[in-house]
């Protein structure tokens, strides 16, 4: 029995580990600080750790962690001031190398302001929509691990959507 | 638009609609160009946001965070549940402890008046405490 649990627990600590690139998106998305989210992810992954007991096994370890993550955040995030967010050219590592140079400059502009008008969204509309459009949680997934109704995730995603797609696309 | 039409679009938008509902909305859209260009906004401005954190996947995890899973000890976590485990089985006891003190005092012999009860045996002498050395 003994060896059972510690089986299983060995193999949740090797999943969290692969989770930790998730997390710290996640974390990132939610802080708007790089620096910050590692601190974040390190604090949840702490706080998981004391108490992979009340992990139920057979469920979305993820689904999880994320649910660890945001209450870490939103326990420690709302002390600090959110940072300035970093350089954009790792992150348009995405666009095609072969991307022409105002095609580049226009993506890293895009991407400046997602994160800008992401740090200015109300924590629980950046919540969900860190969720949903960058986690790729389905609509009942994040309601699940926000314990939430689906159509709240569906009002707060609604605005955060609208409001972002105003900022980098103007109607 | 309004806020219940946007709130459908956005999950047209991200597929999230029953087969039903996505049927319904696609007749909206294919009637108005306001709501096609609405997807469309909506798409473009997904993918962005999509890549604006992806930074985080492809920095190496700091090995900080990877020795904070390996190494994070649970002892302090099972002292605890030793200790609630040892609590618990020191009040079983107890009530184990006391369940036989009252089966005992159920079991004792009517009092007959032959021994004293604690309550009504004489006081003791002090004097008779005092130990006399030789």
């Amino acid at each position: 029995m003994a060896i059972q649990a510690s089986t299983t627990e060995s193999t949740l600590r090797q999943e969290i580990i692969t989770l930790l690139p998730r997390l710290r998106r996640f974390a990132y998305a939610l802080s708007g600080s790089p620096e910050q989210a590692d601190d974040i992810v390190q604090a949840a992954c702490l706080r998981a750790l004391s108490r992979l007991h009340q992990f139920t096994p057979g469920t979305r370890l993820d689904s999880w962690m994320f649910r660890i993550v945001q209450t870490t955040f939103v326990d420690q995030g709302r002390a600090r001031a959110r940072r300035p967010t970093a350089s954009d050219d790792e992150a348009l590592g995405n666009v095609a190398d072969d991307a022409r140079i105002h095609e580049r400059t226009e993506a890293r502009a895009a991407l400046a302001i997602v994160r800008d008008e992401m740090a200015k969204l109300p924590e629980e509309q950046r919540i969900v929509l860190s969720l949903v459009a960058i986690e790729g949680l389905s609509y009942q997934e994040a309601a699940d691990t926000l314990e939430i109704p689906i159509g709240t995730v569906m009002s707060r995603l609604s605005r955060a959507r609208r409001r972002l797609a105003d900022a980098i696309d103007p109607a | 638009m309004n806020h219940s039409t946007d709130t459908w679009i956005v999950a047209f938008a991200d597929g999230e609609l029953a087969s039903e509902e996505r049927a319904a909305l696609q007749l909206l859209i294919d009637r108005s160009s306001q709501a096609r260009e609405e997807v469309l906004r909506l798409t473009r401005s997904a993918v962005l946001i999509g890549w604006a954190f992806d930074r985080s996947l492809r920095d190496p995890v700091p090995e900080r965070l990877v020795a904070t899973v390996l190494s994070w000890n649970d002892h302090a976590w099972r002292g605890v549940g030793a200790f609630q485990r040892r609590t618990r089985h020191g009040v079983d006891r107890l009530w184990q402890r006391f369940g036989r003190l009252r089966s005992v005092e159920a079991k004792r012999p009517p009092d007959d008046g032959s021994r004293p009860r604690a309550s009504e045996a004489p006081p003791r002498d002090r004097q008779s405490l005092k130990v006399t050395l030789p």
